[in-house]
């Protein structure tokens, strides 16, 4: 790609560090709350008697920060080297898990906002939350694989 | 795939200083180093990626967690919540996040010692680290002992406040330095 943006970030170290140190900082903000509202919607009594939907409405503006912060930095990384990244098969393979993750991660976000919830859906808001971890884990996990391929 | 290792032999045990003399902190690296646990650890194709994963992971949920908890102090979040609550449900996760990052960073130290103790972003990333300590101390030794008076009513004092502001900083610090330790990387 050759868009004078591409090419500024490539040939500036210190504009891809900075980048992946927000991408870093945008990941910590995402992590945290997604492992405690994922564990929270497991547990049937919710967190230590914080329930779902309090986790939901205080962790999901928290996650949406530091996700939208990964989404922004991630995009100009991938820009500044495109030929590199749309070859290697982790980033591929982070890109589905990904989509897959915030879909889980917004249906138990819809899922925390219900009044009441019968025991089939509840089965199905635990079965998302486990979903939704072990996808954020896959995201991490391609995420870092990336770097070694 | 891409080789990350530098060669063994730039650090052979033998000549016993390296750049700036002779010194304990290196020896005991040299010792860590050759432990054939570690050459066996820094030699493996995909140990060492899956135990850096891990690791960035428990920093993640680490500071993660944390990071939410000072949130509440600074009223950003959980309003409804008292501090205590939020602490006692949340901190436990970051022990357990905490806990695991030592796990996974004590080999992957070992596995890199004699190059870290020359890396600048390895040695502030050392200091941020025990300035995040002090401060997360500082908080349960003052503000937090008194936290039923102040927690429940949403106005959080001053020095409260000051202090989960620079734990947020500093953690964020921490995470920044430990991404640049690969920048200053020698190979």
């Amino acid at each position: 790609m050759h868009t004078s943006v591409s090419t500024a970030i490539r040939e500036s170290t210190w504009a891809v560090m900075a980048m992946e140190a927000v991408h870093l900082i945008g990941l910590t903000l995402l992590c945290g709350p997604a492992i405690i509202l994922g564990l929270g919607a497991l547990r049937s009594e919710g967190l230590q008697g914080l329930s779902v939907s309090t986790l939901s409405a205080a962790l999901l503006p928290i996650l949406r920060v530091g996700l939208l912060l990964m989404v922004m930095s991630g995009s100009l990384i991938a820009l500044s080297m495109p030929f590199k990244y749309y070859e290697n098969a982790a980033f591929r393979w982070k890109m589905v898990v990904l989509v897959l993750a915030v879909g889980t991660t917004v249906g138990l976000g819809a899922m925390a906002r219900l009044e009441t919830l019968t025991s089939r859906q509840r089965g199905w808001q635990r079965a998302l939350a486990l979903l939704a971890l072990v996808l954020w884990l896959g995201v991490g996990f391609s995420g870092r694989l990336i770097g070694f391929l | 795939m891409k080789s990350r290792r530098w060669r063994r032999n730039h650090t052979r045990r033998g000549n016993g200083r390296g750049p700036e003399g002779p010194s304990i902190i290196l020896e005991f690296c040299q010792w860590l180093y050759d432990l054939p646990w570690v050459v066996k650890l820094e030699e493996s194709d995909n140990l060492f990626p899956i135990i850096e994963s891990v690791h960035v992971l428990a920093i993640g949920l680490m500071a993660g967690t944390l990071i939410t908890v000072d949130l509440r102090v600074l009223g950003a979040t959980f309003r409804r919540e008292s501090v205590r609550r939020i602490a006692e449900a949340l901190l436990p996760y970051t022990w357990a996040g905490f806990a695991l990052m030592v796990a996974t960073g004590l080999p992957l130290f070992a596995a890199e010692s004699v190059k870290l103790i020359n890396n600048p972003a390895f040695l502030v990333k050392l200091v941020l680290l025990a300035l995040a300590g002090a401060n997360a101390l500082l908080f349960h030794l003052t503000v937090y002992r008194n936290v039923d008076e102040w927690s429940g009513t949403g106005a959080t004092p001053l020095p409260a406040r000051l202090l989960a502001g620079t734990s947020v900083v500093l953690w964020l610090s921490v995470i920044v330095a430990g991404r640049l330790i690969a920048v200053f990387h020698t190979h």
